[in-house]
């Protein structure tokens, strides 16, 4: 113990800390020397496409699987060795695995029972993560009564009761319908501020994880993309795959040469990190509600208008530009405009400079 | 038949589609109910006026109690011990990463093609007076003809059903649950307690109840290992065929048939109930428990013992079909086997035709029953699902009594016939091909066939074309189990056996009544063998998927 709690006292905001993971199951590879710093009482949110690895690296935290090589650390002590009953930590799972055999009471208790927790504190506990979750008087309702929402609830409590020093979360809200997953997003989001916890919570959906997390950790083919704010990692993606992978983005063809390129006949000043010529093939990269379209076209690029969609409150075009060979489509979204342009207009493309991201091919 | 069928089945006149079930109701009605109350109506006569007389007597025989007594004593005794060897093999099977769980689970269903009267041939082999084990091996003289006796080999045979039961609940339970409890801090042996061992009480409590009824209508182990002791089934057959005692014969098979159907009673509430608490299946993959490193050790004890005891069991069949006299001379021979095919040729050959036509009968009309309790709109469809899953709760005895009294005068003068014999085989399976034709249906998207109706095909073309491809399978599966069960089939038929409808299972009965061991053996492993094949296809087709899921589930409707 001394040696951790020197460890610990060395570095307190970090709550959980994964070193080095690497994991396979048979030949293939779900992580590749995976190192995160996950901080305390920060809502993580491991967001990537099916297969990257975020569900593989949740359970190794949680001690559900063993890595095959690497080290995972709990408030500074070194847990990689560590059962799952021996970790403290909460989880919440996909499909909730609630115990059927027992009801809403009795699953909440049973990390307490685990603990011998006297009995008169058991109940005050349940009832009290009861009202947290906005389930009280449910205590002795059957689990498969309950809708998918309030399942979801009990699940919650029951991984909290435990007080557990962090909470896991598998793809939480994936088996609710939309409505109830906004509303579940902000009930999670607001016991995590209220109880202060550290949470990590995988998901593969992205406009999830902008709602409810902290830090965003982009993962794909199991590695890291990048880490960031919300915003961040949506206005300043690092890979194409971050681009690609989180809200829509043009990628659009541009010829480059020592220090600008031309983009839809325009030309831009290269960025410093793409001047040397090591990166000799790039693509462009515009969010759609990044590019403005103007009735006149005469000096700027132009494109012709192919359809035309409302999504409530904004429109999107899907553009072709005139005089780019081989002809392509791009998208154009426009918020509450005060001209709507119809199909088979002509339009004017205006483009800012800082709104271009490039990437290498 | 078939034309008014398509009628009846698209439902324009609503009469019409009351022919096929009205079609099943009559012949269910002459070939259960009718059999069943006849024995009952026989049981309340004496000399032909209807009297108590019959029950009077039996409760003043001083030992009827007594046999009722054993008879439970012995069918509660061997559901407990089998649930729980069937329980300890199904979690070490499926739920531990112990060596040899192949082995074992294979031990464990080779008594499924091994009758119960067999097996006690094998215990006399090796356990009897000269036998392998107790004198040759150990020089010892044990009297094995008592009740324990009954009790192991019962076990043994029985065992089977309890794991197959166990089994298909626990592969069913999601692993995510087990993993939610470790998270909050429950050991591994907690695990199993708290979680695992309760999500399994619907298989246990289905376990206990199915083998008790099946313990309780099996004779042929009692009366091979019972020696002075017997039960209710056994001493039916003992009235019938030693006394020739048909109304008392009658009277005991009416107690067993309610003591079967109370039990039965249960087993359907249960199933009711335990369906409504199924945890969602996620198809996570099975995660295996981690014991303590002593409980393993006794776990892998038990079952190592239990099956070596039953390959023992088999070996020892096989032993003294091929030498010349099994516990003195170990020399080679093919005598008897070969005076068992000649002598047993034509059982062999009848074995054969009546268990194929059961086989085939059963697998299309319990699809097609299965279609029209699921999918047809009628009244006492409740009854008719009702009726055609009774004969799985008959006894065999009781079923044969019945079949013997019913059909011994015209019209229904069938007593001596073929037609008697494949009759009762038939009705025995019927549950089984219902219970697989409507897991079947339950399974299929009925989406399927609302496209195909919506795309002009009427319910026969979309039956034949639509439903009938998709159970393919499952289908053949079924037809197999109605096969290997008819080949093994003893109870039911033995009192209808003429000269000319001789079938194997009674050959070996009656070779093993005369103490005819070697032939008895030679004649066991052609049965055996004809069922091996039969478990073999099901093996095949289930190693190809298709029909994996519910078989495990349509295997607990086999017939006692």
């Amino acid at each position: 113990m001394g040696a951790e709690s020197i460890a610990a006292a060395a570095d307190v905001t970090t709550g959980i800390r994964l070193r080095n993971i690497s994991k396979s199951f048979g030949k293939t590879r779900v992580l590749e020397n995976f190192s995160l710093d996950i901080y305390q009482g920060e809502l993580c949110c491991l967001l990537g496409p099916s297969g990257c690895g975020k569900t593989t690296a949740l359970k190794i935290v949680d001690g559900l699987l063993e890595p095959d090589n690497g080290q995972v650390f709990l408030e500074g002590q070194d847990i990689t060795m560590l059962p799952p009953q021996k970790r403290e930590l909460g989880m919440v799972f996909q499909n909730y695995a609630l115990f059927p055999q027992m009801d809403v009471f009795e699953n909440i208790a049973y990390g307490l029972r685990r603990r011998k927790t006297p009995a008169s504190d058991i109940t005050n506990r349940v009832s009290q993560v009861l009202d947290i979750v906005r389930l009280a008087d449910y205590e002795r309702r059957r689990v498969y009564e309950l809708s998918g929402g309030q399942q979801q609830r009990v699940a919650l409590a029951r991984a909290l009761v435990i007080e557990p020093r962090a909470l896991l979360l598998d793809e939480p809200l994936s088996n609710l319908d939309a409505r109830l997953r906004a509303d579940m997003r902000q009930e999670i989001k607001r016991i995590q501020r209220h109880l202060g916890i550290t949470m990590v919570y995988v998901t593969h959906d992205q406009e999830e994880a902008m709602s409810i997390a902290d830090r965003i950790v982009v993962m794909n083919q199991g590695g890291i993309e990048q880490i960031g704010l919300p915003r961040e990692v949506y206005e300043d993606p690092k890979t194409r795959f971050v681009a690609d992978f989180i809200g829509r983005i043009n990628f659009i063809p541009v010829e480059r040469n020592s220090s600008s390129f031309r983009m839809f006949g325009n030309s831009y000043t290269l960025p410093g990190e793409f001047s040397d010529a090591g990166h000799a093939d790039v693509i462009g990269a515009v969010r759609p509600e990044r590019i403005s379209l103007t009735r006149d076209y005469a000096s700027i690029p132009s494109a012709v208008v192919r359809d035309v969609f409302f999504i409530g409150a904004a429109v999107r075009y899907r553009l072709e530009p005139v005089d780019v060979t081989p002809t392509m489509e791009i998208e154009a979204e426009a918020y509450i405009p005060e001209e709507v342009f119809e199909k088979g207009q002509r339009v004017g493309l205006v483009i800012e400079p800082a709104d271009i991201k490039l990437f290498p091919k | 038949m078939m034309k008014a069928g398509v009628a009846g089945l698209t439902g324009r006149f609503k009469w019409q589609k009351y022919i096929l079930p009205v079609l099943f109701f009559i012949l269910l009605v002459i070939f259960v109910i009718y059999p069943t109350a006849t024995v009952f109506e026989n049981s309340l006569k004496v000399n032909g006026n209807f009297s108590l007389g019959n029950y009077i007597d039996m409760f003043a025989r001083p030992n009827f109690f007594k046999i009722l007594w054993q008879s439970f004593l012995v069918a509660a005794l061997v559901a407990a011990l089998s649930t729980v060897l069937g329980l300890i093999i199904a979690v070490v099977v499926l739920k531990t990463t112990l060596p040899l769980r192949r082995l074992f689970s294979f031990a464990t269903v080779v008594p499924l093609i091994v009758p119960g009267f067999v097996a006690s041939l094998a215990f006399i082999y090796l356990f009897g007076r000269n036998g392998l084990i107790s004198y040759q091996l150990l020089g010892i003289n044990l009297n094995i003809y008592n009740w324990p006796s009954v009790v192991v080999v019962q076990c043994m045979d029985f065992t089977a059903m309890a794991f197959l039961l166990i089994s298909a609940v626990l592969i069913s339970i999601d692993s995510q649950v087990e993993d939610a409890a470790r998270d909050l801090g429950a050991s591994e042996w907690e695990v199993f307690q708290t979680i695992t061992l309760p999500l399994l009480k619907p298989g246990i409590i289905a376990a206990v109840i199915l083998v008790f009824m099946r313990s309780m209508a099996s004779f042929g182990t009692v009366i091979f290992l019972g020696g002075p002791f017997s039960t209710l089934a056994s001493a039916s057959y003992t009235q019938l065929i030693g006394a020739y005692n048909i109304e008392t014969a009658a009277t005991f098979n009416a107690v067993l048939m309610i003591i079967c159907a109370v039990a039965f009673w249960f087993y359907v509430r249960a199933q009711a109930t335990s369906s409504r608490i199924r945890a969602p299946f996620t198809g996570a993959t099975r995660k295996p428990i981690n014991f303590s490193r002593p409980l393993k050790i006794l776990l892998m004890g038990v079952i190592s013992a239990f099956a070596i005891f039953i390959l023992m069991i088999l070996a020892s069949v096989f032993l003294a079909a091929f030498t010349r006299y099994i516990g003195t001379d170990y020399s080679f021979t093919f005598d008897h086997m070969n005076r068992a095919l000649q002598r047993g040729s034509a059982g062999m050959m009848n074995t054969l035709y009546f268990a194929s036509i059961t086989a085939v009968v059963v697998s299309i009309t319990g699809i097609i029953l299965a279609y029209i309790i699921t999918r047809i709109d009628f009244k006492g469809k409740g009854l008719l699902d009702l009726l055609a899953t009774m004969p799985f709760a008959i006894p065999g005895t009781f079923i044969g009594i019945g079949y013997i009294l019913a059909f011994n005068q015209p019209p229904l003068l069938l007593t001596g016939t073929w037609i008697i014999v494949m009759a009762v085989t038939i009705i025995r399976q019927v549950p089984l091909g219902l219970r697989a034709g409507a897991s079947v249906l339950s399974q299929q998207d009925r989406a399927i066939e609302d496209a195909s109706s919506s795309l002009g095909a009427n319910k026969i073309t979309t039956f034949i074309r639509i439903i009938l491809p998709m159970a393919g399978p499952a289908i053949l599966v079924t037809a197999l189990y109605a096969f290997v069960s008819t080949v093994q089939t003893l109870g039911a038929i033995i009192f209808l056996i003429t000269p000319g409808t001789k079938l194997l299972s009674v050959d070996v009965f009656e070779a093993v009544y005369k103490g005819e061991i070697s032939t008895a053996a030679a004649l066991s492993v052609i049965m055996l063998l004809l069922s091996a094949a039969g478990m073999l296809g099901i093996y095949f087709i289930q190693q190809r998927g298709k029909a994996a899921k519910w078989v495990q589930r349509a295997l607990l409707q086999r017939p006692m």
